[in-house]
């Protein structure tokens, strides 16, 4: 079994921190919002299972830095992983790697995880809204922007989560214009159950992550793993083909 | 990433060796003689099988057991039951669902690690394997000594549900109706009926198997390496849906059901 002090500052982008089995994970960039990069691509899978395999850990509370959850991309860091010029198959195989271990990983953490969204998130905004409780900062928006806006097939998982949360002509809307939810209108359409402002966020997602806690652990573990049984049979369904036609295309056709 | 020397000799209960043309030989064995099967077995096998997955080095995998059996008894010092038709879990009275979870989490893990490993597996079965035969008959190809013989001992005809995945595994195999016979009744294959039955692929005389086996790696390493992965990726893709969407329900019922009833108690 894993233990907390093997993987608690094994990654520069997630910072954890555990009290009474409540663990926070908070990424960040250099102590700043994240910036998506190369680390956090290649880091987030290996984060995801060391957090999984840890029975201690009870619940998982999941926030980012700053005023956004994640909205800048460092074309610098992402260069680590793909060349600005061309994509070959050999390095899409990284990023398909990578990319099949961040939601699988994800969903296979067995307790409940709350996401307190502090601000908007236009990249993997898919990481957030796969919580099993999501809170949102008044100040939040939703959106989907690296994938069609910016000439790749949205075929990472976006294309199974958001049809799911959103409805499936809502969620393709969604994916093919770009469109940007605000944390009202996400809220209204199901796919956040707060709003909050910002200050009250962390205080609330605590605050429930205490209340769930009260009943016995299995109870929890199992509702967990009940709860992410659907969307786990249709990210293994999905997940492997969407990366294989957003590989193929980008061997055609990549930004910049 | 993973590499080779961070797990080569981590387990006790797995040995592995690999050539430079990345070739993994996975060898189950207890103290180098035929693997008992038994906690250690049971916590060792899901996390070899992830680390072995993690390590792109590893460009196919051959699995097989020690000596004239691959997996056939239970470990009795530490263990109660009887070798070949025992339990895999220490005598406690009764089970309880504390307990239960951890059996629960090894097994949910051991089939799906092994699914998730990236490259062809070619299971070498060396003899006869009564426990845990799924995981020889998983593999993309099952080469099988002439004395192998195949059985699902540990559930049914010990008490048990078989909701570990060997309801997924042999239905699949078998067909429906075959594999269903097969876990209630304790019906034991020999290797000529399992390669009649297109479990297994090829039956030689047992000194032959392992060098069918490298033999056969050393066949499908002639394609490019993308082409090996991913033709593995996609072989196990319905069965990984599978166990994604029947292993966690074949376990809890299976759990259910032991805290009723349990072989030792």
């Amino acid at each position: 079994m894993t233990e907390f002090k093997d993987y608690a500052k094994k990654y520069s982008n997630i910072r954890m921190e555990r009290e009474d089995g409540i663990l926070e994970i908070t990424f960040h960039t250099d102590g700043g919002s994240l910036v998506w990069g190369g680390g956090p691509h290649a880091q987030f899978g290996p984060a995801f299972y060391d957090i999984g395999r840890d029975k201690e850990n009870k619940i998982v509370i999941m926030t980012g830095t700053g005023d956004s959850f994640i909205e800048e991309i460092s074309p610098e860091t992402l260069s680590e992983r793909l060349p600005k010029s061309k994509i070959t198959p050999t390095v899409w195989d990284h990023i398909y790697s990578d990319a099949k271990r961040l939601i699988m990983n994800l969903l296979d953490i067995e307790v409940p995880v709350i996401a307190a969204v502090n601000g908007p998130v236009n990249i993997h905004a898919e990481l957030a809204v796969l919580s099993d409780i999501v809170l949102a900062s008044d100040t939040a928006a939703f959106q989907d922007a690296p994938h069609f806006p910016n000439g790749l097939v949205p075929g990472d998982g976006v294309h199974v989560i958001w049809p799911y949360l959103l409805g499936r002509n809502r969620g393709r809307y969604f994916l093919l214009t770009g469109e940007r939810l605000s944390a009202q209108e996400a809220l209204r359409l199901g796919v956040v159950a707060e709003v909050l402002p910002k200050e009250k966020l962390l205080p609330r997602a605590r605050e429930l992550a205490k209340q769930i806690l009260r009943q016995p652990p299995i109870t929890i573990r199992y509702a967990r793993v009940v709860m992410t049984q659907e969307l786990k049979t249709l990210m293994l369904e999905h997940l492997s083909h969407g990366l294989a036609l957003q590989g193929v295309a980008a061997n055609e056709y990549w930004p910049g | 990433m993973t590499k080779f020397e961070e797990y080569a000799k981590k387990y006790s209960r797995v040995r592995m060796e690999r050539d430079d043309n990345g070739i993994l030989e996975v060898t189950l064995h207890t103290n180098g003689g035929t693997m008992v099967f038994g906690p250690e077995a049971h916590e060792q096998l899901p996390p070899a099988f992830l680390d072995i997955s993690q390590d792109p080095d590893n460009k196919i995998v051959i699995l097989t057991g020690t000596g004239d059996s691959f997996i056939e008894e239970v470990e009795t010092a530490t263990l109660k039951g009887t070798p070949g038709k025992g339990s895999r879990l220490p005598n406690w009275t009764k089970m309880d669902p504390h307990t239960w979870d951890r059996t629960f989490t090894n097994a949910k893990t051991m089939l799906v690690n092994l699914l998730n490993i990236e490259a062809p597996v070619i299971a070498a079965v060396n003899g006869p394997v009564n426990i845990h035969a799924d995981l020889a008959v998983l593999s993309d190809i099952v080469i099988a000594a002439e004395h192998a013989s195949f059985q699902d001992a540990p559930h049914f005809p010990n008490g048990l549900v078989f909701g570990d995945g060997c309801h997924i595994v042999w239905p699949h195999l078998l067909g429906a109706n075959r594999g269903k016979y097969f876990l209630l009744t304790g019906q034991k294959l020999s290797a000529k009926q399992a390669l009649d039955l297109g479990v297994v692929n090829e039956v030689l005389p047992k000194e032959q198997v392992l060098p069918r086996a490298r033999e056969l790696a050393q066949q499908l390493l002639q394609q490019p390496p993308l082409t090996v992965r991913y033709a593995r990726i996609l072989m196990t893709q319905d069965m990984r849906r599978m166990m994604t969407e029947n292993l966690s329900h074949g376990l809890a019922l299976t759990g259910l059901a032991a805290n009723a009833y349990w072989p030792n108690s």
